[in-house]
């Protein structure tokens, strides 16, 4: 009951109430997550296809392994790796949201916040090197969450071209001297869309989960490394929020997959 | 007789190279076909009609190839030397082809006129708007009523028949000089079936082009076709005029395929048929193709392969004892005619 | 075109497995790790070589799992001739690396084993009463499908305690979905093409028989869809015990030995690859078990499905 009301008790792991703590944290987690949703669909869906089209060619067989190696890649692992390179190594990339100095400017109160999301809020402020200071410290954690996703996309992606190109329509469109270019990036392309959009869902599952250990490596103070932070403190009320915000999101996340349905398929919009 | 063809088919043979071996789905077929004239192309299922017609159109599957020596010339070009840009310039404007199932030959995700434009625009310097119009103009002349309504429409909102017409309207949105129509009307019940092949003859009287049409049903190709190829294991068995194949058939294969009547020799309600299957093209019987279901073979039908022979004018049979079944013509008439 | 017979249909399968490259790789590997656990005794002794017992051998571990503290400097030790993955928490990376192997096919096999078998039974019985039983399965699938999964199992884990054991059963109350849907969906193409006049009145008896009948069919999908899975199964665990909320701290399991490394990581910047063994050698170890595995399921799926390609 308290729970609708949008109590969610107290937060021993953040000292504050359950929601308060969630909607605190939540920029920085949709921050990531927006970041590494554009190279997962971008190089997944773009590799998918040439694959598909290069069937059984080295190119194909080449990009299948580096998928799989990647989709074999546990995000910790390849985490930690991002982080001994970009970081301990390079030094270019560390963790944390943003650099101490960086960080008392964003504190202060006339700093606008009008996004919440680090690197947009800095831009609307004219700090371009509070941008990049918080694009710094994006960079790993985006890394690595896309890095486990375009491998799955791009397997979905080649089998579904792979079967859209064996219908019947794509050799209509051959025969009527459609040049080959088009008949992939017009004609397949837009069919083999139908089918990623439905797991495009799952996708939302795997980078929202995604999100927790990567924020625990990174230290970057979202959602994720709440909710890992209570669960072994064993805050139950925290953990409990954490959960019911994610099934939120995925619930929300699910109504635009059911739109962008219906803008790829007219079979759909119909009815 | 003496016209040149548009098409002539000479020693076409198209090998599939698969991972269990080399599929000769089509291998020696020759036939002509002439300006305005409807060539029928008839044989069960899998004696590779469907590869014969891509074969002339360049469609394959990656795995499928033309072999050295076969030609195909159209219009005086040999179709197989043309390079892939100027082959994608005939396809859809001097050949034009409908295929099997119009409820999957149609792009799903784009409307009836974004395809039959899209046809018009390829191959005819137009704008979009005059594409849009000649495309309604076409949907008009294949018979679908409300075309200014039905361009706009997807083909899931469409029957089955209206799909047809609509690949149709397509395929002839160019007026191509030769429509390949592959089973057009399999998947169709019958009565759409007689209405889309008169729109196919008025459609060709209208614009004097040439069809071949590909089909199973000895049915359809008896009412629509001038001449008919009987193909049987990626070979053609017989070819000759309409009237000839029906009435004078000389291939055992073509008496078999006509022989619709009940067998006098078995007690049977079923309609004859020719005992057996159509191998598959991994397993031809040795010699003559047709030797493991045919009633007329003899020793020499299992070592040796006939070749295509003339036998009267115009009339050509591959195999050696013809003979038998003209004299069954002679004595009885239980075969062939109806 | 006559049937094939299922014998040397099995065999041309065989063929073409054998001639896959990455199928050959992944058995391979699989082959490898599955020597590494069986004779972990033997390459890497579960012995405290700090304690000595009375004649002055290093005594044997109790529990050969949990990993012995062999110095007590806690800061990373770089690979020397005695323990040549180095060493982090004063214990050997070697050692756990070796019996990690062990702890990953434990907790794979287990939690796959289990979560298939009550898949199995939900979705048989789902698919074979249909009806409401069906519907209201079917939707509880959905439900638990939509779920994150590592979230779901951080929510149990904090209800039932920390530990591998409560890791495992989130794993499994969590991971049944998939063959429960794949056997409903055989089990009602099974009904439809053999029983549908006995549908009526279906006996026990009768439902042996279904499952006599979809089993022969549905072992290789099952089969490949778990195989598919353990690589994610051991991702997921590995990744509880590195957020602590898996194996206890110390444990011979890789993802808990990455927790270690973790902090070390943090710590360095703009220097060098310092600590890079003590990433090195375990994620290896977990890249190429789940790399294992996944090839393996990809090979099989290739081969005897390539309806789910
Ligand atoms: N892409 C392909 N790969 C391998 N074999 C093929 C392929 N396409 C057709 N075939 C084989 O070629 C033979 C002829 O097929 P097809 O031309 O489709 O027959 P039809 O159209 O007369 O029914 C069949 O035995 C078929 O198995
Ligand atoms: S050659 Fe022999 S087997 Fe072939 S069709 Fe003629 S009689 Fe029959
Ligand atoms: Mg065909």
């Amino acid at each position: 009951m308290n729970a609708l009301q949008g109590d969610l008790g107290w937060s021993q792991v953040g000292k504050e109430p359950v929601l308060k703590a969630i909607l605190g944290r939540f920029p920085y987690t949709l921050e990531l997550a927006l970041y590494a949703l554009f190279p997962v669909v971008g190089v997944g869906i773009w590799l998918g296809v040439k694959a598909a089209v290069k069937r059984d060619k080295f190119l194909d067989h080449f990009i299948r392994i580096v998928a799989i190696i990647g989709w074999s890649f546990p995000d910790f692992v390849f985490g930690l790796l991002v982080l001994m390179i970009f970081y301990s190594v390079l030094g270019w990339f560390p963790p944390g949201n943003l650099s101490l100095w960086a960080e008392q400017i964003v504190k202060s109160p006339n700093y606008l916040k009008v996004t919440h999301l680090l690197t947009i809020d800095a831009l609307i402020n004219g700090r371009f090197d509070i941008f990049l200071d918080a694009l710094r410290h994006i960079v790993g954690p985006v890394i690595t969450l896309s890095f486990l996703w375009w491998a799955y996309l791009l397997r979905i992606t080649r089998s579904s071209m792979l079967e859209v190109l064996s219908k019947e329509y794509v050799r209509t469109a051959r025969a009527k001297g459609v040049p080959e270019r088009d008949v992939i990036h017009k004609h397949a392309k837009r069919n083999a869309m139908i089918p990623v959009v439905t797991v495009a869902g799952a996708m939302v599952i795997g980078l929202l989960s995604g999100t927790v250990i990567i924020e625990v490596i990174f230290n970057r103070t979202g959602i994720g490394q709440l909710a890992a932070r209570a669960a072994v403190e064993l805050d139950y009320a925290t953990v409990l929020g954490t959960t019911l915000f994610y099934s939120i999101i995925l619930v929300l996340g699910n109504l635009i997959i059911d739109i962008l349905y219906a803008v790829f398929d007219p079979r759909v919009r119909l009815s | 007789m003496e016209k040149t063809p548009l098409l002539s088919v000479r020693n076409l043979r198209t090998y599939f190279y698969t991972e269990d071996g080399i599929v000769k789905a089509v291998d020696g077929v020759d036939f002509d076909v002439y300006e305005g004239e409807t060539l029928g192309i008839v044989g069960e299922s899998g004696s590779g009609k469907s590869v014969t017609s891509l074969s002339i159109m360049r469609l394959l599957d990656p795995k499928g190839k033309i072999e050295e020596g076969s030609e195909i010339i159209f219009n005086g070009k040999n179709l197989l030397s043309l390079s892939e840009d100027e082959m994608r310039r005939i396809r859809g404007n001097e050949i034009a082809m409908i295929f099997q199932e119009p409820m999957v030959a149609l792009n799903p995700v784009f409307t009836i006129g974004e395809q039959i434009m899209e046809a018009i625009l390829l191959h005819q310097d137009v704008d979009r708007k005059t594409a849009r119009h000649m495309a309604i103009e076409m949907l008009k002349k294949v018979g679908i009523p409300e075309p200014e309504k039905r361009v706009d429409e997807y083909p899931h909102e469409l029957s089955g028949g209206m799909r047809q017409r609509a690949m149709i309207a397509m395929a002839l949105s160019c007026r191509p000089k030769l429509l390949i129509a592959d089973e057009p009307t399999t998947a169709l019940d019958v009565t759409i079936q007689a209405q889309i092949l008169e729109l196919m003859k008025e459609l060709q009287k209208e614009y004097g082009m040439a069809i071949i049409l590909i089909t199973h049903d000895v049915g359809v190709i008896a009412e629509n076709a001038d001449r008919v190829v009987v193909m049987y294991g990626g070979k053609v068995m017989e070819s000759a005029d309409v009237y000839t194949v029906f009435k004078k058939p000389k291939h055992p294969y073509t008496w078999g395929l006509l022989n619709a009547i009940p067998r006098l020799d078995i007690e049977q309600e079923r309609l004859y048929s020719i005992p057996g299957m159509v191998p598959d093209p991994l397993h031809f019987p040795p010699g003559c193709r047709f030797s493991n279901r045919c009633e007329f073979k003899e020793n020499r039908c299992e070592i040796e392969m006939p070749d295509l022979a003339q036998v009267e004018p115009g009339h050509m049979v591959r195999c050696f004892y013809y003979k038998k079944v003209e004299n069954i013509h002679n004595s009885s008439k239980v075969g062939g005619a109806k | 075109m006559s049937e094939p017979k299922p014998r040397s249909e099995f065999r041309r399968m065989m063929r073409k497995l054998l001639r896959n490259p990455s199928a050959i790789l992944g058995f391979s590997l699989l082959a490898f790790f599955v020597l590494v656990a069986i004779f972990a005794p033997y390459i890497a002794e579960p012995v405290n070589p700090q304690m000595l017992d009375e004649n002055g051998k290093p005594m044997r571990l109790d529990n050969p799992y949990i990993m012995p503290v062999i110095t007590w400097s806690s800061e990373p030790i770089p690979p020397s001739k005695e323990h040549p993955f180095g060493m982090i928490q004063g214990r050997d990376i070697f050692y756990g690396v070796v019996w990690g192997t062990r702890t990953a096919f434990y907790i794979g096999l287990t939690v796959t084993l289990i979560s298939t078998a009550v898949g199995i039974v939900i979705g048989s019985i789902s698919g074979y009463y249909g009806g409401w039983i069906d519907e209201i399965l079917m939707r509880i699938t959905d439900v638990f499908l939509s779920i994150p999964f590592l979230l779901a199992a951080m929510v149990l884990t904090t209800i039932l305690g920390n530990g591998l054991d409560k890791v495992m059963i989130a794993m499994v109350v969590f991971g049944w979905m998939g063959a429960a849907r794949l056997i409903r969906a055989n089990i009602l193409q099974v009904k439809e093409e053999q029983f549908v006049l006995a549908a009526k009145a279906l006996g026990i008896k009768d439902f042996f028989i279904i499952l006599r009948h979809i089993l022969p069919n549905t072992i290789f999908p099952v089969l490949i869809q778990a195989s598919m899975r353990m690589g994610s199964l051991v991702i997921t665990a590995a990744g509880l015990s590195f957020l602590g909320l898996g194996a206890p701290l110390g444990y011979a399991d890789w993802g808990s030995m990455l927790n270690f490394t973790r902090n070390w990581i943090l710590g360095t910047s703009g220097s060098s690859m310092t600590y890079w063994y003590a990433v090195f050698y375990p994620g290896m170890a977990m890249v190429l078990f789940v790399l294992a595995w996944n090839l393996v399921g990809d090979a099989l799926r290739d081969v005897f499905d390539p309806r789910l390609k």
